[in-house]
């Protein structure tokens, strides 16, 4: 529970912005792709640690960081292969990035170290720590972009037959484009210094 | 000596395999793109099965039709003969990224499916709602016919008709040239 802990506090909030700005944009679109990517990024590291941990006693200097990127790229592509054949409807407008989780700092700024450094069962809680902080952080974002974007709370079928549930919040007039889809960066953005902020004051009160 | 040789053989048989894993999944998930691909075209096309269908390869065009935004043009054959066409494009309306399919079979608009676009709500957004309706079952050939039923559906949204309207043009021009060569 330690190196969960750890990890989700490491994880949580700034860092995921910083590091994971790439996949955190592709996921911040809608509350689906926040889901998806939140997903993702558990697969990933799951897998891409496991499989390392498995290899480490392999590294050498001049292999070490090849086999990490041969490693995280197929897992990153194999994932994405699943995705798009097996859930259409959760990858739409970011099956294109799904594969940049492996080049994504949220993943390479930590795979090396804790695969070198954690016990097995402590890498899964890291994972899980640092999947849980960027959760904390996408998801809400992705609800508010589709709530102040496309005025409603929705959530569509793994199957891409139409959405699960679709709760109308705003009528047309006051829904706002800088939220919505691909082209809704700047709002994302703007989202996640409001969450931030607020994130951080809430801890800072409580302290 | 030994332990070069065997840091490339970790890293080649790593690789390998991961290559053998991607190869096995393509395998595995091609199919099911492919059938719902060609779901998609079967739904568009009003089609209940391709079985009796000779399928051609995706086209890409060029000229005039690549001008007004087309990316791909799918044809159907009959016992030889140009029976069906799937054309995808994206246009421009008021706003840009209007990406839109359209089906033609026998000569008659069977669909025209907005996938996704950038127009105003109230305005051109409001307006898409309504072509598909519009243009349904209608003659490509007829180019008054669909132009007077998309004036109809479109008063104060003429950026979005005319964007729809220049693609219409484009594909029925690339129409009658395909089903007359």
């Amino acid at each position: 529970m330690k190196a969960f802990k750890e990890a989700y506090q490491q994880q949580h909030l700034i860092l995921s912005l910083g590091l994971g700005l790439f996949i955190f944009l592709a996921g911040g679109q809608s509350f689906t792709s926040a889901w998806m990517m939140t997903l993702a990024l558990f697969f990933n590291l799951l897998f891409s640690t496991t499989i390392l941990y498995y290899l480490k006693k392999y590294f050498t200097e001049d292999n070490k960081w090849l086999l990490i990127m041969i490693v995280m790229a197929s897992v990153a592509t194999w994932f994405q292969m699943l995705a798009v054949a097996f859930l259409p409807g959760w990858v739409v407008g970011i099956e294109a990035y799904l594969p940049f989780i492996a080049i994504s700092g949220l993943i390479l700024a930590r795979v090396e170290t804790v695969v070198q450094t954690e016990s097995l069962k402590n890498i899964f809680f890291h994972g899980l720590g640092s999947v849980v902080g960027f959760a904390m952080l996408v998801l809400p974002i992705g609800l508010l972009s589709d709530v102040l974007g496309l005025g409603v709370i929705t959530f569509a079928s793994p199957s891409g037959q139409g959405p699960l549930f679709s709760i109308t919040i705003l009528d047309v007039a006051y829904r706002m484009p800088i939220f919505l889809g691909p082209q809704g960066a700047i709002g994302v953005l703007i989202l996640a210094a409001l969450w931030i902020a607020f994130v951080r004051n809430l801890r800072g009160k409580q302290a | 000596m030994a332990k070069p040789t065997s840091s490339i053989l970790v890293l080649g048989l790593t690789a390998i395999s991961a290559f053998s894993i991607l190869f096995a999944t393509q395998l595995i998930t091609q199919p099911i793109l492919e059938t719902r691909e060609n779901q998609r075209y079967l739904d568009l096309l009003k089609i209940e099965s391709l079985a009796d269908y000779q399928v051609g390869e995706a086209i890409l065009p060029t000229g005039e039709l690549l001008a007004a935004g087309i990316t791909e043009i799918k044809p159907f054959f009959l016992n030889e003969i140009l029976t069906a066409v799937a054309y995808t494009g994206v246009t421009s309306g008021y706003a840009s990224g209007l990406s839109f399919r359209l089906g033609i079979r026998d000569g008659i608009i069977t669909q025209f499916v907005v996938d996704a676009h950038r127009e105003s709500q109230g305005y051109g957004a409001d307006v898409l709602v309504n072509v598909p309706e519009a243009l349904e079952d209608l003659l490509i050939v007829e180019e008054s016919t669909w132009t007077a039923s998309l004036i109809a559906i479109s008063t104060g949204s003429t950026m979005t008709r005319r964007g729809i309207v220049n693609v219409l043009k484009a594909i029925r021009l690339d129409y009658i040239e395909r089903v007359d060569s």
